[in-house]
């Protein structure tokens, strides 16, 4: 080949190269530029991706500003199987001695062909730590928002607590979950291949988003008080459970309601739903004897009655219909006051009956009794209270002294409240006010007048009465408390078995005590349920509200003697008071104090009925009514029973009925 | 003859190009220029899986200009006594390769030399080049070859190659059938086993025939093309489609480069088209069919095989005109460009620089091969020119195969862009073929 022909062919090739390189480089200009625009879109529609980002739920707080419940952050563990480097089951021996969570059940949450699985979520720090350590590719680990309550049982029944996911599901967490939950914000973040999620640089929402803060109207420290004072009460006396509340009654803010027993709602599973349930609020139970505050304040505001107007006991015995009512402390005549102080039935029922079923239902009506208060809390029991209209003369006779009428603890206390805030009833309330994260003004919740009851003067005439009761004159010596007049009504009542629908065994103790008598700060109602020991509430209960109001009294700046008392409040308060107690345990032994409503039963329970020529089902029904355990022998109609009708019940309350076929039709 | 100590390489310079003698560093200046850019891209390229790759890389970019200068120094014409047991020992270590090779992902590539593993195809690409210059400088034909000086059909290699693949093959062979596209025949296994057997012991009598009158002529017994026919296939049945390809469009472009009759080239370009029919439908794996498949249509299986192409074309596309800048492509940073370090850097290039990023570096490329081809065009013998064409043509294939797949212009096959791909080897074998250049640039005549 000759030189020249060779030059040509070297600078042919070098032509030729640019064709194919021209072409490439045309190629990429035209994704570059034709279709920019659609590969910008394909590409966006890879990494950026809508987040949620869910902020942390607002924090709880006492009166004070004390935490309640708080949300930290913590470590969660995931896993994005797809990425997984190793085999499911290789990645899931490699972290079950980690989480502590059995191999297999971590690699079935791999398995399956998901993209996504949680595997352990908030656990320690250290755990998060020794995954990070094991660097496992498609195992991840990300922060997420604990609820975290830092005071343990406190408050526990209040506050709640929440699920998995953050979400309310007790308490005011459950019924305050809207402003309490963090809001969630769709924004574009990006997104790599693996799944990983990176926030867009600057955007910092969190702040804003952060669910509002609760200040509720709880101290802390009133808290800590009566579930200490409620804890001892219960275990004292080995009751099954029991709850106490403290009210402010000017404003209607429940300074502290403690449930015992109690839980921790950070392991709020650990506890059953009995457990768990808000006793004072969700559970209504005949409250006794402590509706004779209501009845008195009702009668005196009606002028049925005055406090001094003399009252026949019948020495401690009286039928109404078919009901004998006994008094525990028999007396002929007693004054209206002294029917509060020694708490008559006899006597109660007499000014109930006076004031007639018009004016004591209506009256009961305006003290919020059988509609729920409005605390807020869900699960509250309206309670139940049958229309007055609807009365027997028995009913009306029981329920001036608390039976045959069913209430919640908070409807108790907040009607006392009302007495003790010269007749006027306020809302009570859990939450003080809103503090919203994204710096709206805050939402106060400020104190609800729902209404007069009474007049001021019966309020404070009642009021006056029931100083009589925390002394020795009265049912609660062991209420009592050192330099403070207070006030207050013991309850002893007897408790509706479920199964039967009619008085059993059981008792419930309470003990509801305004402190101090003058400018009450304080209603604290205390309720203890089937003591062991002692049934009476001026035994088991007074001694709590004591106590609770010993030790409350100078944080509200009201002083009490024997300032020694917050070191070692049992010891202290009761040698002093050793005397009162031998006289209350005194009273009790030889006749019994309180309200033991003994007769009260429900329907024809005084004597065992006639089953005699009623048929099986009829018998069974008739049986069943009067509080009976039929045992049926044979078919038909019953020919014979035992014990026989008439008989006085005594204990046994097994009914045995024979029964022959073909002997009439009942 | 030109005394060697006269040219050092201290004196040696870009301009000195102009005189007679002396080392044209055009090619390497355009090289360094091309792996710097190379190592900054890989910079961002691996920044989240491999932040101090690019060192790596920078360091074989400096080790490789030192060999591309070392290799200038010396008499390339060396090379054309290693050619041939070059070829031969990389022959081997393909058939071992296919005999002992280790499977990864159903393919026999590696192969285990104690503590490290080698691809024989890699090295194939040099051999060939080497024993490519050596024979066509050798064999020079006035009007350019023509098919049949190529093929040489009745040498006696090709007919004993047959029925040693035929005896090799012969169980496959009677279990397969051969489906005629088109016209909806099939031939047995039986029957091809029989028809082959005939044909090829008529060839084989024909072509001993041949060779015994005429006197046993070296050239009777390989023909050209099998220089290329036979690595190409032991790489193509491993199976590995794109080495086998850049393997052959190396050779290919080597004998171009030497001349082929017009005629013989429209015959081989029809023979080529009908030939890629047959293999569609016969020898191509699923897998391989798959790709092929999806590069005419990315989006029909853009989770699958297509994932690679697609996620390429986005980041390319996306970066538009003038790119969304230095470590700011979302694909590649965010992980959804794959092999973004090795295989697909040029869709890192074109994603963060745009199509300004990707037009300089094919014109520096452009460059580069213009340089080597300069090179070429002044040796001062056959040899020379043609180890400079091969090393350009090397360069060239690698370029527009690795910059086609990329941009979806071609079918994804596992090649590395030239200098801009992380690795040791492909650096190191790319400058030693500029060290080739440099050398026949040392030593021209004209």
């Amino acid at each position: 080949m000759n030189p020249r022909a060779f030059h040509a062919r070297c600078l042919l090739v070098t032509a030729a190269l640019c064709g194919p390189l021209l072409a490439v480089l045309v190629r990429a200009a035209w994704l570059q530029l034709g279709h920019g625009e659609q590969m910008r879109d394909l590409a966006e529609d890879q990494y950026l991706q809508e987040m949620t980002l869910s902020a942390p739920r607002g924090n709880i707080t006492d009166r004070a500003g004390r935490p309640l419940a708080v949300s930290v952050k913590v470590p969660s563990i995931f896993a994005e199987p797809r990425h997984l480097a190793d085999t499911p089951r290789a990645v899931a021996r490699a972290l079950a001695p980690v989480l502590k969570i059995p191999a297999a059940v971590l690699e079935k949450k791999m398995s399956g062909g998901r993209a996504f699985a949680w595997l352990a979520r908030r656990v320690t720090p250290e755990m998060a730590a020794a995954v990070k350590r094991l660097k496992l590719d498609g195992i991840g680990i990300t922060e997420e928002s604990r609820r975290f309550y830092p005071n343990r049982e406190l408050a526990a029944h209040v506050l709640g607590y929440t699920g998995v996911d953050g979400d309310g599901l007790d308490g005011v967490e459950k019924a305050f979950d809207d402003r309490l939950r963090g809001r969630k914000l769709q924004v574009d973040g990006f997104r790599d291949a693996r799944g990983g999620r990176l926030l867009l640089g600057d955007f910092q929402p969190t702040e804003n988003l952060q669910g509002d803060e609760l200040v509720l109207t709880l101290d802390a420290q009133i808290q800590n008080i009566t579930e200490q004072a409620l804890a001892r009460a219960v275990t004292e006396h080995q009751a099954r459970s029991g709850f106490a509340i403290v009210l402010d009654p000017d404003t209607g803010a429940v300074l502290a309601l403690a449930n015992h027993p109690t839980f921790n709602p950070n392991d709020f599973q650990a506890a059953t739903d009995e457990v768990r349930r808000n006793r004072a609020v969700a559970d209504a139970f005949e409250p006794g004897s402590t509706m004779k505050v209501m009845l008195l304040a009702s009668a005196l505001d009606a002028g049925t009655v005055k406090l001094t107007d003399l009252i026949n006991c019948e020495n401690g015995v009286f039928q109404v219909g078919k009901h004998r009512i006994r008094d525990t402390h028999k007396a002929e005549i007693l004054t209206v006051e002294d029917v509060l102080a020694h708490s008559s039935n006899i006597g109660a029922l007499k000014i109930g009956t006076r004031m007639g079923r018009a004016k004591w239902g209506e009256s009961l009506k305006a003290f919020g009794f059988g509609k729920r208060t409005g605390l807020g809390l869900s699960g509250e029991t309206p309670g139940l209270m049958n229309p007055y209209e609807k009365w027997s003369d028995a009913a009306l006779a029981t329920v001036s002294f608390g039976q045959g009428i069913s209430v919640s603890g908070i409807q108790l206390v907040t009607a006392v409240a009302a007495v003790a805030h010269g007749g006027v009833l306020m809302q009570p309330r859990l939450v003080e006010r809103v503090r919203a994260a994204d710096g709206r003004a805050d939402e106060l919740m400020g104190a609800h007048v729902v209404g007069r009851v009474v007049g001021p003067k019966a309020a404070a005439l009642t009021l006056k009465a029931m100083q009589k009761v925390p002394s020795k004159d009265g049912t609660a010596p062991l209420a009592a408390v050192p330099g403070v007049i207070t006030a207050g009504k013991t309850g002893t009542a007897q408790k509706v078995d479920p199964g039967t629908r009619s008085y059993g065994d059981g008792r419930i103790a309470s003990f509801v005590g305004v402190a101090p008598a003058k400018e009450p700060k304080l209603v604290i109602f205390v309720m203890i349920d089937e003591p062991k020991d002692s049934p009476y509430g001026g035994i088991v209960a007074a001694p709590a509200f004591r106590e609770i109001a010993l030790q409350a009294l100078p944080l509200l700046g009201v002083g009490v003697e024997a300032p020694a008392v917050e070191k070692e409040p049992v010891a202290q308060a009761v040698d002093p008071l050793a005397g009162a107690r031998a006289l209350a345990q005194k009273l009790a032994e030889d006749d019994p104090v309180d309200g033991i409503d003994e007769g009260v039963v429900a329907d024809e329970v005084a004597s065992v009925p006639n089953f005699v020529g009623m048929g099986a089902r009829a018998a069974v029904r008739e049986a069943l009514k009067a509080g009976l355990d039929p045992a049926l022998d044979g078919n038909g109609t019953v020919v014979a029973q035992r014990p026989a009708a008439g008989k006085a019940l005594q204990g046994e309350r097994t009914v045995r009925l024979t029964l022959k076929p073909g002997r009439g039709n009942g | 003859m030109i005394a060697r100590g006269e040219y050092g390489l201290l004196s040696s310079s870009l301009s000195s190009s102009s005189r007679q003698g002396g080392m044209d560093l055009t090619p390497l200046f355009f090289a360094l220029v091309i792996a710097t850019i190379g190592v900054v891209n890989i910079s961002s390229a691996a920044q989240v899986t491999a932040p101090t790759l690019y060192l790596y890389q920078a360091t074989w970019v400096a080790f490789g200009a030192v060999v591309a200068l070392v290799i200038g120094r010396w008499d390339y014409r060396n090379l054309e006594q290693v050619a041939y047991p070059l070829y031969v020992v990389v022959l081997v270590l393909l058939v071992l390769v296919l005999w002992k090779g280790r499977a990864i992902l159903g393919a026999k590539r590696w192969l285990a030399v104690g503590p490290i593993n080698i691809q024989p195809s890699e090295p194939m690409k040099l051999a060939l080049i080497l024993t490519m210059a050596r024979y066509l400088a050798a064999w020079e034909v006035p009007g350019g070859y023509t098919l049949r000086d190529l093929f040489r059909p009745l040498n006696l290699s090709r007919p004993l190659g047959a029925v040693a693949a035929i005896v090799v093959k012969w169980e496959k062979i009677g279990a397969a059938t051969l489906v005629i596209p088109g016209v909806g025949w099939q031939v047995s296994g039986g029957t091809i086993r029989t028809l082959l057997l005939v044909l090829v012991l008529a060839w084989l009598l024909v072509a001993v025939f041949k060779v015994v009158r005429q006197g046993f002529p070296p050239r009777s017994l390989v023909a050209p093309i099998d220089i290329i026919a036979v690595p190409v296939v032991l790489i193509l049945v491993q199976p590995d489609l794109g080495t086998a390809s850049i393997n052959l469009v190396i050779s290919l472009s080597m004998v171009l480069f030497c001349g082929m009759k017009p005629v013989s080239v429209i015959i081989a370009a029809v023979f080529s088209v009908v030939g890629s029919v047959v293999a569609w439908f016969n020898v191509l794996k699923p897998y391989q069919k798959k790709r092929v498949l999806t590069f005419l249509d990315p989006e029909a299986d853009a989770l699958g095989a297509g994932y690679h192409a697609n996620q390429s074309m986005i980041a390319i596309g996306s970066g538009g005109t003038d790119g969304k800048g230095f470590k700011a492509g979302t694909q590649t940073q965010l992980s959804f460009l794959p092999e973004n370090h090795t295989d697909f850097v040029f869709s890192v290039l074109g994603e963060e620089w745009g199509l300004f990023g990707g037009a300089v570096l094919l014109i520096l490329f452009f460059a580069l091969l213009w340089a080597g081809i300069s090179i070429a065009s002044r040796a001062r013998d056959r040899f020379g020119t043609l180890l400079s064409v091969g090393v350009a043509s090397f360069i060239f294939w690698h370029v527009f195969i690795n910059v086609g797949m990329v941009t979806g212009t071609l079918p994804v096959v596992g090649v590395t862009l030239p200098l801009m791909s992380y690795g040791g080897s492909s650096v190191i074998a790319i400058m030693g073929g500029i060290g080739v250049w440099l050398s026949v640039s040392n030593r021209r005549a004209r």
